[in-house]
Formats: structure tokens, sequence, C-alpha cells
């Protein structure tokens, strides 16, 4: 084999799919600007959508109001709420919740008030029913609301009774609860952007290297250059390894582009993961975390790039090579998906799934958590599935059957 | 030259089961020489000559092509032939010289060297005005023209020509008898493919009559006539397919 034969080729190759338009749509303008749209632009959306609704008045009705004055009185000056004092009936109750003409309501027990400021109770706890529709987002916000001015209600009334008895708060409240977030907000960024970025950059490779597999084999057959090229003194070896690394460069520039498009989203603009750019999740870039991404993706970008030229180049025409590579695309969403499953974690049999391996080690990257091991058992059984799949494609590449078929 | 001695090519075929595509053939074209393989679709023309230009191996028999077997020595075989078909496409998107330095720089020529070449060539064809325009804003005739000057780029001493004229309008296949013409005055070894009678009858020196995968005659023009007793070439070539076909013939 003659290097220089491969590089000749793939310096063409490369030149001939810069100049098509497809490539440079797929290779560069989707993950330029398709990742910066969904995270800025769908996030930012999601997050003002959001704010309105937690600024919106939203209307609550308080069926037995009459009940429970003082009760009224303290959710009235709730913002945010909305208070529709009286319905006919429950039955109405329901009927608003379900056109979303309400977004909640209380139903308050007869004589609630006054049962419960009594000074000696017969009772058990009374029961203030709050309906609510949890498949609305808005709905569930403001059940949070009305909850919570419950509950600040209960605790006056429960002050109240505690002075009454002269008693000392610990007596119902032995112990708190105090919760702290040990999670760094790098390592909070992280987690959110391990989530989506093992995904992203997976589909991105494939749909980048997709045109370049299917222009420089099943294109190349069908405008007839096919042959002028297997009659030229370069070996079949070194025409797919030529194409194979055209394709291959197509892909590791989408991850690439993919992956810095994401950050720079992250970093400067409104996130998919709501509280904007100055919240809680501060991302910052992890030279570690980059670096084991771009070795990962590179066993990949081969794997995607053999497989796709081995399969296109059994097509007579670029259409039929489109259908053909149609159901591997469907096949590695689903190990892609893998870093969004929760709970999931690599171990060293994982380690030897294609796909999946890269998926979660991207994963646990972005978390702070590095197994050299699994990371070299996955780099290594990443290469080897590579290399298998490179030998397939020169392998077809030498069927006769499968050359000249037109 | 080109020496073929009993060259076979089967394939199979779903419908068909096993095609002899090319079955026992065999014939030589000297330097200087224009052999035409004429013969009726499907009758293993261009079976024959993609054995000769080693995209195909032979299934048996032997092909010498410009002293090295197309079975053995491939690499060196495609070093020192030009090919051309009628359906020979060129990349669209890129231009007339950048495909010419392409291939040129794949037959191993020395950049100054492939440059100067690809200017003589552009001088030779008349290509000046359009070699630096990408293909696919060309016309047919001058990418035919593009794709004559990449099958000479490396100037070979043999050139495999596929029914070259398929396809082209008048003007344009001119261009292609004239270039093949000029070729054989250069010493070139050429095999030629056609089903046209009347470029046969103008350009070959030496004619193989092929169908069914099989030689059904050869000879020149003059040996032919003479053996079928027909004054034209449409009439040999008919009442030759309608005879047996030669025994395997020794060279």
């Amino acid at each position: 084999m003659k290097f220089v034969n491969v590089w000749i080729i793939f310096r063409k190759e490369f030149l001939d799919i810069l100049r098509d338009r497809r490539t440079i749509v797929s290779m560069i303008l989707l993950p330029v600007l398709f990742i910066p749209l969904l995270t800025v632009g769908i996030g930012g959306l999601f997050s003002s959508q959001m704010d309105k609704m937690k600024e919106r008045n939203s209307p609550v009705v308080m069926l037995g109001s009459k009940w429970a004055p003082e009760l009224l009185a303290s959710l009235q000056k709730t913002p945010g709420l909305q208070i529709i004092p009286e319905v006919p009936d429950t039955a109405t109750v329901l009927a608003m919740l379900h056109d979303q003409t309400i977004r909640a309501a209380v139903i308050v027990p007869e004589k609630f008030e006054e049962i419960i400021q009594a000074p000696i109770r017969m009772v058990d706890s009374l029961k203030i029913r709050l309906l609510y529709d949890d498949a609305s987002v808005e709905s569930g916000l403001v059940m949070g609301k009305v909850r919570d001015a419950l509950n600040e209600y209960q605790k006056v009334i429960v002050e109240h009774e505690l002075q009454r008895r002269q008693l000392h708060r610990s007596v119902i409240e032995p112990f708190q609860v105090v919760k702290e977030n040990r999670a760094s907000p790098q390592k909070m960024a992280g987690a959110a952007l391990g989530m989506f970025l093992p995904y992203l950059i997976i589909l991105m490779i494939m749909a980048s290297s997709q045109y370049p597999a299917i222009d420089l084999t099943a294109g190349e057959k069908e405008r007839g250059t096919m042959e002028t090229l297997l009659v030229s003194p370069a070996s079949r070896l070194e025409i797919v390894l030529g194409k194979f690394l055209t394709t291959m460069l197509a892909g590791l520039i989408s991850g690439c582009l993919s992956m810095a498009s994401m950050l720079v989203s992250m970093t400067t603009g409104v996130s998919m993961f709501g509280n904007g750019g100055g919240g809680e999740m501060m991302f910052q870039m992890n030279p570690l975390a980059l670096g084991l991404v771009a070795l990962l993706i590179l066993p990949v970008a081969a794997l995607f790039a053999s497989a796709l030229i081995a399969i296109a180049v059994n097509a007579r025409s670029y259409k039929e090579a489109q259908s053909y590579v149609y159901p591997l695309m469907l096949l590695i969403i689903v190990p892609a998906l893998t870093s969004m499953v929760p709970g999931l974690e690599i171990d060293a049999r994982m380690a030897f799934i294609p796909v999946v391996n890269v998926s979660l080690i991207i994963r646990n990257a972005f978390m702070g958590q590095y197994d050299p091991l699994l990371i070299a058992l996955t780099f290594m059984s990443s290469l080897i599935y590579a290399a298998f799949a490179i030998f397939v494609a020169v392998r077809v590449f030498q069927k006769e059957s499968v050359l000249l078929k037109t | 030259m080109i020496q073929v001695q009993d060259l076979c090519k089967s394939y199979h075929d779903k419908k068909r089961g096993t095609v002899n595509a090319v079955d026992r053939i065999s014939f030589v074209c000297q330097p200087g020489e224009i052999y035409g393989l004429l013969g009726p679709n499907g009758a293993g023309k261009t079976t024959t000559l993609r054995l000769l230009s080693t995209v195909l191996t032979p299934d048996s028999g032997m092909a010498i092509v410009a002293g090295h077997d197309v079975a053995r020595q491939p690499s060196l075989v495609r070093a020192n032939i030009g090919f051309l078909s009628g359906d020979t496409g060129l990349y669209r998107r890129l231009t007339g010289r950048e495909i010419l330095r392409y291939f040129g720089s794949l037959y191993g020529i020395e950049k100054g060297l492939l440059n100067r070449r690809v200017q003589e060539l552009s001088n030779i064809l008349s290509m000046e005005d359009f070699i630096d325009a990408r293909t696919d804003k060309l016309s047919t005739g001058q990418k035919q023209r593009i794709s004559i000057a990449r099958t000479v780029v490396h100037d070979p001493p043999v050139l495999i020509l596929d029914e070259p004229t398929a396809g082209l309008d008048i003007i344009a296949s001119r261009a292609i008898m004239e270039f093949i013409l000029q070729a054989r005055s250069t010493g070139k070894t050429i095999i030629f493919s056609t089903h046209v009678m009347s470029e046969a009858e103008r350009l070959c020196d030496q004619i193989g009559i092929i169908h069914q995968g099989r030689m059904w005659a050869h000879g020149t023009q003059a040996d032919l006539r003479r053996l079928y007793q027909c004054d034209d070439l449409e009439s040999v070539f008919v009442r030759a397919v309608n005879l047996e076909p030669l025994p395997s013939l020794r060279v």
C-alpha cells in the first residue's frame, strides 16, 4: 500500500465534499446552529415561559370560604393567586379545573375555623382538599404556592396554640432537617451537560458522516466516476482508506463543533436547564473532560465512517444508499440515548458495548468521574470495533459485483 | 501490446444462473494498431475490457497488457493504460485542471512535470476557456475533452476505450475519433469496443466480432470481407454471428 495515494485520494475527496452544500449543512451548520437553538433557544423559551407562569395571577377557587375567613384573607394576600371565594358546588369546581378556567381549588370542610380555634378539640385533624391538575405545569406551580400558604397558616395556628399552652416548639418539632447540596455548581452543570452532550455528539457524528459516505461511494458509482478511479494505479485498499478518512474527518469536525457549540451555549446563554447563565449551575470547561471526549469520539467516528461506507457502497444510487443508511441512523439513537438513563452506570462488561460505552464514559467525564480501567477498556474495544468495521468496508470494496453494480 | 489467450469470466445471475460473459477469447493487438471489438449490447465487450483494465479478475486464461499480466501485476497494468468509456463521468464539483492533477498525481507524475503536461493537454485539446471551471458547468463536448485529457494525462502506451462515443453528438464523437487516430499515429496500442459499424470501418486495423461472450470471427477488415464474401462490415457481422463461433485460436 502506498500512503501517498491514500493522501492524494483523501485530499481530493475532502475538497470535493467541502464544495457540497449538503455536507456543509450537516457538518458545520447543523452543529453550529442547531445546538444553540436547542439549548439557548428552546431552553430560553422554556425558562421565560416558566417565569411568566410564576408571575401570572392564576385563578384558584376556594369552596367553603365562609367557614374560613382568616384563611381566605391569608390566601388573598399570597402573590400570584387570584382567589375566587365561592362557586356553587364541587361538581362546578371539577368542571372548571378540567377546562382550565381555574388552576387549583381549595375545599374547606364545614365550620373549619370554628373547630380549629376551639380551646378543646374533640376531632382528628381536619382535612383541606387541594385539587389540581398534575398534567399542567402551571397547575403544579399554583398548587405549590397554595400549599405553602396553607402551611404558613397552619404554622400560625400551631404557634398560637403552643403559646397558649406555654409549650416550647421542640415539643412538636423535636428535630429539624437541614438539607445541604454538596455537589459543586460545576458538578451539577456537568451532570446536566453530561446527559445531553454524548447523545448530541454521537448523533451529529453520524449525521455528518452520512453524506460523505454516500456521496463518495454510491454517488461516485451513480455519476460514473468510480470505474475511472478503479483503473487508476491506486489499489482498492488505498481508495477505501482515502474515502474512509474523509468520512471520518467530516464526522470528527461535526463532533468537535457540536461540543464547542454546546459549551459556548451553556456558558454564555440561557440554558435549557433553567436558571440562566448566572444561576446555580456555573459551567466551567474542564480540559481533562474535553480531552477525553476528543479521544473517545475518534474510534466512534471511525466506526460510523467504515460502517456507512460498507453499507452505502452496495447501493446503485444516492437515493438507494440513503434508504440503506437510514436504519443504521435509527439503530445508533438507542445506544446513544443511554447517557440520559438515570442510574445506568458503566461497568467492565458494558465497556464492550459499542456506542453505549462511549456515551456513558463521556457522561461520567462531565460529572468529574474518571475510571482509568473503564476508559481504557472503552477506548480499546471501540478501536477494535472500528478496525473490524474498516476491515469489512475494505472487503466489501473488493467485491466486483458490488463495485460495478449500476 | 495486448495479448489475450483463452480469457474467461463468468458471473452468477439470479434469473439466468451462471453466465459466461467472456468465454475463451483470444486476440493480439500490436502497438500502432487499433483493435475493434465489435458486438451487440451484452456481447461481452465491456467485460473483456474490464478484464484488461484489471477492474475484474479473470477466472482463467491469460492477458498481457504492456508487458504485464492482468491477474498478477494489476497495478503495473493500470499504470500503463488509459481507460475511457462513454458513460465515464467527471467529478462535478472539481475543475478540469483539478481532475487532471488528481489523476496525474495518482500516476505518480512529479508536480512540475504534471503542471506542464496539463498545460500541454489544455493546448492540444483547446481547453483553455473552460479548464478552470467546475465540470458541472460544462457542455457534453467540453466534458468529453476533459475525459480524453484524463485518459492520456500519464501518456500511457495502451488505450482501452469502451464505446467511447456512446451518447455523444456528432461533433463530440468526431473529436473522439480524431483523438483515437492521433493516438495510433504516435504508436499507441488501442483497443476499442463499439456496436457502430461505421466507426469500426473508419478506425480499426483489426476487428474481432464478439457475441454471447465468444469470438465469432477476427482479422483485418479485408480478411473478414473476403472470408464472408461481403462488401461491408455490417453484412460481415450479420453473417458471422449466424454461423459458428471460431474455435479457440492459438495466438
